[in-house]
């Protein structure tokens, strides 16, 4: 126990170093020094120069958006795969991304505010997990297995698929197309400081996983034996999954559609903290945020112009993912 | 004390699996629910345990009414230990154990160190604390059922029901599980379980529920219910019972013989 609490507070360290190179790498390196100036110039109202408010108004911003998102989508990731008792469930798969970023299409579409965008991309994510839920329980009264729930969310996904084509192809192609085709490719190129405010929908959903999270061990046993063993299934299932769907939703919400995330990041802390969600979930949204500020630096650094972030995930995402399958002691399915 | 009184069961309205029965276990019996396969003992089981409702009749445990429990104090008072099976996750065994301290723990915590002590007092009194830190995914059947075993018994209840706790077993594995078996219930726990074999219902059941076709239902002693004519009624098989004397100790022990063998042995004689 004492070693795997040890190896969580090197996981702190490792992320926050993370955080420390990003936010000092891009077209104007910044040492660490300058950087606390420029906060403490924040902080007291003092006057910056021009590098200083750089980076206090768009560095610091996108950076902690990188690792809000990352937690997020790793964090429900995690939660999915434990409460659908399968390990190859991600929020893309169940249609959760799908349904927010029809969600928040349909609100770039009419014209909404962020905030409207915002509650837009959640209500859709809640609407495609529901369906698929639904759907799964109907079709697994004949035959229960792991594989109809896969089916059912690439259906209801590519369902919402198919709406955000249709809403790309009716909106106006000078003005929203383009702007719902590089929302929904992902990018926090432009995030303000006013785009933080998703934290404080991140912090309580945040907060009520990490204090129940001991519970998805047992919920991922099935719902009969979690019931045996003293849980109130439906209680716990409805909230979590209420949580990490409003996870998924906020971090659409503000960057797109960001594929592999939720999927790669918890395998990834599987491997080193082990499968126990009292452990892995600290790790997994640690792991998370530092993977994604290590995509967001590369999305700024790699070429001149800004890269997509689902391009570079999916193109770190797919080999590493291909690495843990045939690396893993036991199948993934 | 389990009391089940002409308990219906079944999963849909109007077409009842099983049923009525009526059966108390009293405290520290060891009863087994026999009968062929797809009678419904499985749905018998689990209505008892409150995973399915009843569809008439009514279950009491320790003089209150199953459906008055909540989930908690349900847990606190019967522990399930259900068929091995694997889980989506590479659990290590004290993680899947200590699992079984969940109804005595705060509702938001995680479990502390007492509680894994807990948990490894538990695999030490099934004698697989050695196995402690592995994987429970990588553990045989017979391990398996242990490790479940020992999480039901870190729920520190009266009551234990078990779904055939020696089926998918070697016939070692089978006869170690047996034993613990009957050693808790010399300890006071109250057991209820599904079995197959009516040899192990006469090593260690104190108490016989039978339930075969149409409506067949009989409970009581082994030496009352499992008589050839029954046997014969619940399996469809003829089955002698007899005696075997084990010489060195001096103990008398029925076994159930089937008659087929009979047929096989002369099929042999006449090649």
């Amino acid at each position: 126990m004492k070693k795997e609490n040890g190896k969580l507070f090197f996981w702190l360290l490792l992320t926050i170093f993370v955080f420390l190179v990003s936010i000092s790498i891009g077209k104007y390196p910044v040492s660490i020094n300058s950087l606390a100036e420029a906060l403490y110039a924040q902080i007291t109202g003092a006057k910056m120069d021009t590098a200083q408010l750089a980076l206090v108004r768009v560095r610091l911003p996108r950076t902690l958006l990188a690792m809000i998102v990352g937690a997020s989508l790793s964090l429900s990731g995690a939660v999915y795969q434990g409460l659908f008792k399968n390990p190859v469930v991600s929020p893309d798969l169940l249609g959760a991304s799908n349904g927010a970023s029809f969600g928040a299409a349909m609100a770039i579409l009419v014209g909404m505010s962020s905030a409207g965008i915002q509650t837009s991309a959640f209500l859709g994510g809640i609407c495609a997990v529901g369906l698929v839920a639904v759907m799964n329980r109907i079709v697994s009264k004949r035959s229960n297995t792991v594989v109809n729930l896969i089916l059912c969310g690439m259906l209801v996904s590519s369902l919402f698929n198919a709406a955000v084509s249709f809403i790309k192809f009716v909106a106006d192609t000078d003005t929203k197309l383009p702007a719902i085709t590089f929302w929904l490719m992902g990018s926090i190129a432009s995030t303000t400081l006013g785009d933080l405010k998703v934290f404080w929908l991140f912090l309580p959903a945040c907060v009520i996983l990490m204090i129940s999270r001991w519970k998805i061990n047992i919920l991922s046993l099935g719902d009969e034996e979690a019931r045996m063993l003293g849980v109130n299934v439906r209680l716990y299932r409805g909230i979590m999954i209420g949580c990490a769907t409003l996870l998924t939703s906020l971090s659409v919400s503000v960057s797109g559609n960001v594929g592999w995330v939720g999927l790669v990041v918890p395998h990834f802390a599987r491997m080193i903290v082990g499968a126990n969600y009292g452990k892995l979930l600290p790790a997994t949204m640690l792991t998370g945020a530092a993977f994604m500020l290590l995509v967001d630096t590369f999305a700024r650094m790699l070429l001149t112009v800004e890269v997509p972030l689902s391009i570079i995930t999916a193109v770190i995402g797919a080999p590493f993912f291909f690495l843990l399958l045939v690396r893993s002691k036991r199948g993934f399915v | 004390m389990l009391e089940v009184d002409s308990l219906i069961c079944g999963y849909h309205a109007g077409k009842p699996v099983v049923g009525p029965v009526s059966f108390h276990v009293k405290k520290g019996e060891v009863a087994c629910l026999v009968g062929p396969n797809g009678i419904g003992k499985t749905t018998l089981l689990k209505t008892v345990l409150g995973l399915l409702k009843p569809m008439g009749g009514t279950i009491t445990i320790n003089g209150k009414p199953g459906s008055s429990y909540t989930v908690k104090d349900f847990a606190r008072t019967v522990a399930y230990v259900p068929q091995g099976h694997v889980p989506p996750f590479p659990y290590a065994v004290k993680d899947v154990v200590v699992m079984g301290c969940n109804p005595n723990m705060n509702e938001f915590s995680s479990p502390r160190s007492q509680d894994y002590d807990t948990a490894m007092e538990m695999l030490d009194r099934m004698g697989i604390s050695h196995l402690a830190d592995r994987d429970y995914t990588e553990l045989s059947g017979g391990e398996r059922q242990m490790v479940v075993i020992a999480r039901a018994l870190a729920q520190k209840t009266e009551f234990l029901v078990m779904d055939e706790p020696t089926t998918h077993l070697d016939y070692g594995n089978g006869i170690k599980v047996l034993t613990q078996v009957s050693r808790l219930a010399d300890v006071g726990y109250t057991i209820l379980m599904i079995t197959h074999a009516p040899d192990h219902a006469f090593w260690c059941a104190d108490r016989i529920i039978a339930v075969g076709k149409n409506g067949f239902f009989q409970e009581g002693s082994p030496e009352e219910v499992l008589t050839e004519e029954i046997l014969k009624e619940l399996y469809s098989v003829d089955i002698r019972l007899t005696d075997v004397l084990l010489k060195d100790v001096e103990r008398h022990v029925k076994v159930c013989v089937p008659m087929a063998i009979n047929n096989i042995f002369q099929r042999k004689e006449n090649l």
